[in-house]
């Protein structure tokens, strides 16, 4: 019983191990191996990617269900146009691209099919009800929803700069890559999605901080 | 640093986007600052509040599963489309290349070259037909100008080239302009008895104002102002002057003999009815085209006393070729006084007469 428990923890350990060895690869290495048909390689991608990646969708189109699927969506689109990705180096930036031109499709289609687009269905949401600040207050289920509600109200662009930039913690040069957008609409549309955000967001926050 | 230098600057600063020296500038005045200091407070609890964002995304391995079979199910596309067939995997391969170079950020690269290569392409190839002798001008194509074969045989005979134009053979030969019939009729075949049986079907056609095909004659110097818009003017046309053979001048004198009598016998009939002169005003349009080009040819040569003859004839045949279809007596009067004002009819008899002698190829008529 002891020697199978010591081999079981031998064989995790091992795997973590391995698993965090892969993780260390670089996204060249790991994009060079699967041009030759590593497909474990393309799963260590996944792995890193695919959590910024859903984020980044889901903030674009507002549903979860639907931002799962085209993110699947990107990452098949990834690893079929692998050879075209010229700089390894900025993997990362190729993807967002990628997984951008797939929730504006999605989007351009629900539009022509008439349907308004609104940020997620609410009962599935499980949010943190009780994340807490620094300072100690409750960031409440309210506010979330607010954010999620102010997003679906920015514009397509304003929205993509903002996520890119808030949440993604892009710089302006790689959002620029992302997008295609110039510099100076990446600033305008981000300084004009703060505001908006902050006028949205202000009845909340104000509640939200004098609890 | 003040604040109107500061507050536009504040957001980049906040995303760490402004070089070190401005930074610290920046940084400088918001510490001076109540105002900006302000403003980037707030900046920062806008993103502390960002920060705490939850969305609801369930971390489990089932998206990788169907990425997973995502793939599979591709490769195993590709693999049954290139099992045995080589042209196909050449052909993958292909698009492949071609979807890389387009869908990378340097696209428009590719695409230039093919648009500089299909643009030189055209060039040579209408380089080419510029200089080759049987493509320097084709006559027109009366099906493919969109004309009806019935629209096409009521076209007046129309010149090859524009006046004294004509394109130089390989050997750089100038060959003699010829007149070309758009029509199924040559020219020689038309004579004054077989067409005037002919004058009721002719006269239905008879729509368009002549002196709008002259101007385009004379304005454009266009082989095809007779067929109008629909012929293709801008087939390119090596451009010389040649010269008209003396025989066509005596053929074309001859038949301006002929369409003056027939003018002067229908007036000659002394009724004070309008005449009907569909028919002369018809064959004055031709006539008068073909005039002008020989008096043109025959003025860049200098042939005087032909060009004098043709510049005489000339308003004449205008006339004619613009009278009322139903005339009165009088304007056919006035008419045929010009005519025999002038002594055209003599004068062109004995060009005819004398066209192929030795003295009118000298340019002379009145001797012997």
């Amino acid at each position: 019983m002891i020697k199978a428990l010591s081999i079981e923890v031998f064989r995790l350990s091992s795997r973590s191990t391995t698993s965090a060895g892969a993780l260390m690869n670089g996204s060249e290495e790991l994009v060079e191996r699967v041009r030759h048909g590593d497909d474990e390689a393309f799963r260590l991608i996944f792995e890193r990617y695919h959590r910024p990646i859903i984020s980044f969708v889901y903030d674009l189109v507002g549903e979860r269900g639907l931002a799962e699927e085209l993110a699947q969506e990107a990452f098949m689109r990834a690893y079929k146009n692998v050879n075209a990705l010229r700089d390894q180096t900025k993997l990362a930036v190729w993807l967002f691209g990628i997984a951008k031109n797939v929730a504006r499709e999605s989007l351009r289609k629900r539009l022509q099919q008439g349907r308004k687009v609104e940020l997620d269905d609410r009962t599935v949401t499980r949010l943190h009800d009780v994340s807490l600040l620094p300072d100690g207050q409750l960031f409440s289920k309210e506010l979330n929803r607010a954010i999620h509600d102010a997003l679906a109200t920015l514009d397509q662009d304003k929205r993509l700069v903002f996520t890119l930039k808030v949440f993604q913690q892009k710089s302006y040069q790689e959002i620029a890559e992302i997008t295609e957008f110039s510099i100076a609409k990446i600033k305008t549309d981000l300084h004009r999605a703060r505001i908006e955000m902050r006028r949205l967001l202000r009845p909340c926050t104000e509640a939200s901080y004098e609890m | 640093m003040r604040c109107k230098e500061c507050l536009p600057l504040l957001e980049e600063y906040f995303d760490g986007e402004l070089e070190t020296a401005i930074s610290g500038r920046i940084a400088a005045h918001v510490s001076t600052c109540a105002e900006c200091a302000s403003v980037y407070t707030e900046l920062q609890r806008d993103q502390e509040i960002y920060s705490h964002y939850r969305r609801e995304m369930a971390a489990t391995s089932a998206p990788w599963e169907v990425v997973r079979a995502g793939i599979e199910e591709q490769r195993a596309i590709i693999s049954s489309l290139t099992l045995s067939a080589p042209p196909a995997r050449l052909l993958i391969a292909t698009l492949g290349i071609i979807r890389s170079l387009f869908s990378s950020r340097y696209a428009l690269v590719p695409a230039f070259v093919i648009a500089v290569a299909i643009i030189v392409g055209l060039l040579m190839h209408f380089n080419k037909n510029a200089n080759h002798p049987q493509l320097a001008w084709q006559p027109p194509n009366v099906e493919s100008a969109g004309l009806a074969p019935k629209q096409a045989d009521n076209i007046s005979p129309i010149p090859a080239r524009s006046p004294g134009l004509v394109a130089h053979g390989a050997s750089g030969k100038r060959d003699e302009t010829q007149v070309v019939y758009a029509g199924n009729r040559s020219p020689n075949s038309r004579t004054v008895s077989s067409v005037k049986s002919k004058r009721a079907n002719d006269t239905e056609n008879r729509t368009r104002p002549h002196s709008l095909e002259l101007r385009r004659e004379v304005g454009e110097s266009s082989e095809s102002a007779s067929l109008g818009a629909k012929t293709d003017v801008r087939q390119p046309v090596r451009i010389i002057f040649a010269a008209h053979s003396n025989d066509d001048v005596s053929k074309h004198a001859k038949e301006a003999q002929a369409l003056l009598r027939s003018f002067r016998n229908e007036s000659a009939t002394g009724k004070d009815e309008a005449l009907d002169l569909g028919y002369e005003r018809q064959l004055a349009r031709n006539v008068l085209d073909r005039n002008i080009l020989l008096r043109r040819d025959a003025e860049n040569r200098r042939n005087l006393p032909v060009a004098d003859l043709l510049g005489g004839l000339e308003p004449v045949l205008l006339d004619i070729a613009n009278i009322e279809e139903r005339a009165s007596p009088d304007e056919v009067r006035a008419i045929v006084g010009r005519i025999e004002r002038k002594g055209l009819v003599a004068k062109l008899q004995i060009h005819t007469a004398r066209g192929a002698g030795p003295n009118f190829r000298n340019g002379s008529l009145d001797q012997n």
